[in-house]
C-alpha cells in the first residue's frame, strides 16, 4: 500500500553556518494528525529545522515540502497561508497591539471577511486568557505572554503548528494547562510539531519522537521507546 | 478614529478657518508651511511609525510632486486639479519601484535606497535642463488660491492647504485603527511572526511606502502651487532629515504627533532665524541642522513617543481630575 502523502517533509536537508554544520542529511515527514516531539540538547539544530520547515530560512541543500508543495526558496507567508504556521522561542509578540489585537491580526490575514472580535476573544478563551484582551501585549507577564502566542497560532487555523519551546518560562500550573491545550488542539485535527526541552511535556503529548543531536536525526521512535534507547540515552538523557 | 479624533479635526478645521481674519501675513505662512510639511510628515509616520521602515529621500518624492505639478501646469496648461492627483500618482509610483526591489529584504535597505534616490533626483534636476529648467528653476506656476474677495493670497491659500491637510489626517487617522494599520503595526513589531501568519509583508511595505511617497508628492505640489517657482534646491537631503525630525519630535507612532512635530519645527526654525543671526554673530544655517540633530537624539532617548505621547500622558493624568473637578458635589 502506498504511503499517504506527509503533511511536511524534509528530504536530505543541510544547513551551514559559515563552516558550521547545524543539520546533516535529515530526513523527516509529518503525519497529518500526529503530534511530533523534536528533542534534543542545546545546539543540536531544534530551532534551525522549525526555521527551514516554516520557510523562515533556507537550506543550504535539500528539499522542504508542504502539501506536496516546495516551500524552498518561496516567502514563509505562503507556506502560512497553505495552513503553516509556528510560535517562537523568543517570543515575536505584535508589542505596539493589544493581546486581542495580535489574535485578531491572525484571523484577519486568513480572511478577507470583516473578523468579528468576538471570534478573537474565543482564541484567546482557549488558551485561558479569559478577560486578558485589552491589556497591551507586553505588560503581559510572560507566560501570559507565551498564551497570547499560542492563542495567536492558533487563530491562524493551521493545520500544522510548530512550537519553539512552548512551556519555557511556564510555571507548573500553565505547564499543565498548556500540556491539556494541546491535546485539545490535536483533537481538532491540528498537527503538531513541538520543541521542548521539558521531556516529561514532550513524552506526554507526542504520539513520535524525533531525537536530534549535533544536527543528526539520532532516533525517530515512539514515546515510551526513547528512556529506554542507548544513543538517547548517552547523547540527552545522560547517566541515569 | 475615535470621538477624540473628530473633536480635535473640528477644532483643528474651526481654527484655520478663522485665522485669516485673526492672523498676520507672518502666521499664516507659518501655517501653510506646517500644512505642508505635516502632509508629508504624516506619511513618515505611517511609514516609520507603523511599519518601522525609513526612508531617507522624502525631500525627492515632495520635489518630484512639486516639479509633476509645476511643469504640466506652466508646460501643458493642465489644471492643478489635475496635476497635484497626478503629482501624487508619480510620487507613488516611484516609491514603488524603488520600494519593490528592497522591501523584499529585511531589514533597513529601504533607507539606503530612498537616500540614493534623493542624490540621483538633484542631479536629474540640475542636469537635465530641458525638462526642469536646471538649477535656475523656474516660475509662473498656477496659485490655488481660493478666489474670496478682501482675503490676502495667503488666507485664501490657507484654505486649500489646510482642505487637503485635515482629509489627509482623517483619512490616516481611519487607516492605522483599520485592519490595514493593525497588518502593518503588526509587520513593524516583528516582520517574521507577520509572515508566518500569512501577511504578506513585502507587499504592504510596498504599499505604505507608495502611500507615504504619495503624501510627499501631493505637499509637494501643493508647494509648488504656493510658491508659484521652483528650483532644485529645497528638496535636497536636509529636508529628508528636516521630515524625520519632525516625525519623531512629534511621535513618530502618532498621525497627530506628524502634524505636532510640523509644527514645532516650523516654529523653532523661524525662531531660530530671527534670533541667532543676534545672539551667535557669524552662525549659519548649519547650525540650525546641529541644533535640529540633537533634538532629535533628545527626543529618542527622553521622550522616545514624541510630544504627542507627552500631550496624551498629561491628559490621561489630567482628564480624571478635570471630570472629578466638574461633578457636581454630593451631600
Amino acid at each position: 500500500m502506498a504511503e499517504p502523502t506527509p503533511l511536511a517533509e524534509m528530504r536530505g536537508v543541510w544547513r551551514e553556518f559559515g563552516g558550521i554544520v547545524a543539520l546533516r542529511d535529515i530526513d523527516l515527514a509529518v503525519a497529518a494528525g500526529e503530534i511530533v516531539a523534536l528533542i534534543g540538547p542545546n545546539g543540536a539544530g531544534k530551532t534551525t529545522l522549525l526555521n527551514i520547515l516554516s520557510g523562515v530560512l533556507g537550506p543550504t541543500r535539500g528539499e522542504v515540502r508542504f502539501r506536496g508543495t516546495s516551500i524552498v526558496g518561496s516567502a514563509p507567508h505562503r507556506a502560512a497561508r497553505a495552513g503553516l504556521t509556528r510560535t517562537f522561542q523568543q517570543l515575536q509578540l505584535f508589542t505596539s497591539l493589544s493581546a486581542l489585537e495580535n489574535v485578531l491580526v491572525a484571523c484577519e490575514a486568513r480572511s478577507s471577511a470583516r473578523v468579528d472580535p468576538s471570534e478573537a476573544m474565543g482564541y484567546l478563551d482557549t488558551v485561558g486568557l479569559h478577560g486578558q484582551g485589552h491589556a497591551h501585549a507586553d505588560t503581559l507577564a510572560f507566560g501570559q505572554r507565551r498564551l497570547v502566542e499560542m492563542g495567536r497560532a492558533l487563530a491562524a487555523r493551521p493545520a500544522l503548528l510548530l512550537l519553539d519551546e512552548p512551556a519555557a518560562g511556564l510555571s507548573g500550573a500553565e505547564r499543565r494547562a498548556l500540556s491539556e491545550l494541546l491535546i485539545r488542539i490535536r483533537a481538532q485535527g491540528v498537527t503538531v510539531l513541538i520543541v521542548e526541552h521539558d521531556l516529561e511535556l514532550a513524552l506526554s503529548v507526542a504520539d513520535r519522537v524525533v531525537v536530534l543531536d549535533q544536527g543528526v536525526k539520532i532516533a525517530d521512535l515512539p514515546p515510551d521507546a526513547v528512556r529506554d534507547d542507548p544513543g538517547v540515552v548517552s547523547a540527552y538523557l545522560g547517566t541515569p | 478614529m475615535t470621538r477624540r479624533d473628530l473633536i480635535l479635526l473640528g477644532a483643528v478645521a474651526a481654527a484655520i478657518l478663522v485665522a485669516p481674519v485673526f492672523a498676520s501675513g507672518y502666521v499664516l505662512g507659518i501655517l501653510v508651511t506646517t500644512g505642508l510639511y505635516g502632509i508629508a510628515t504624516i506619511g513618515l509616520v505611517l511609514l516609520v511609525g507603523l511599519a518601522k521602515q525609513v526612508s531617507l529621500g522624502h525631500a525627492a518624492f515632495y520635489g518630484l510632486g512639486a516639479y509633476v505639478s509645476g511643469l504640466l501646469g506652466t508646460r501643458l496648461g493642465l489644471h492643478p486639479l489635475v496635476t497635484i492627483p497626478l503629482a501624487a500618482a508619480a510620487a507613488g509610483a516611484v516609491a514603488y519601484l524603488v520600494g519593490r526591489p528592497v522591501l523584499r529584504l529585511r531589514g533597513h535597505y529601504l533607507a539606503m535606497a530612498t537616500l540614493g534616490l534623493g542624490v540621483v533626483f538633484q542631479v536629474i534636476l540640475n542636469e537635465w535642463v530641458d525638462v526642469s529648467r536646471g538649477p535656475s528653476g523656474f516660475s509662473g506656476i498656477a496659485s490655488i488660491a481660493v478666489p474670496i474677495p478682501g482675503m490676502t493670497r495667503d488666507g485664501r491659500t490657507l484654505y486649500v492647504i489646510w482642505a487637503v491637510a485635515l482629509a489627509i489626517l482623517a483619512l490616516s487617522l481611519w487607516l492605522v485603527r483599520s485592519r490595514a494599520g493593525r497588518a502593518l503595526r503588526a509587520i513593524g513589531d516583528s516582520e517574521i511572526a507577520s509572515e508566518l501568519l500569512g501577511i504578506g509583508t513585502a507587499t504592504w511595505k510596498l504599499r505604505v511606502f507608495a502611500l507615504s511617497a504619495a503624501y510627499a508628492g501631493i505637499a509637494g505640489a501643493l508647494y509648488a502651487h504656493y510658491v508659484t517657482f521652483l528650483s532644485p534646491q529645497p528638496f535636497g537631503f536636509v529636508f529628508s532629515l528636516e521630515l524625520l525630525v519632525m516625525a519623531v519630535v512629534g511621535g513618530i507612532a502618532s498621525v497627530w504627533g506628524g502634524m505636532i512635530g510640523a509644527f514645532t519645527i516650523v516654529v523653532l526654525t523661524e525662531v531660530l532665524r530671527r534670533s541667532l543671526p543676534s545672539s551667535l554673530p557669524g552662525a549659519s544655517g548649519e547650525l540650525e541642522l546641529v541644533l535640529f540633530g540633537a533634538a532629535l537624539i533628545a527626543m529618542v532617548v527622553v521622550w522616545p513617543t514624541g510630544l504627542a505621547g507627552i500631550a496624551a500622558s498629561i491628559g490621561a493624568r489630567v482628564t480624571p481630575r478635570l471630570r472629578r473637578a466638574l461633578r457636581p458635589a454630593h451631600g
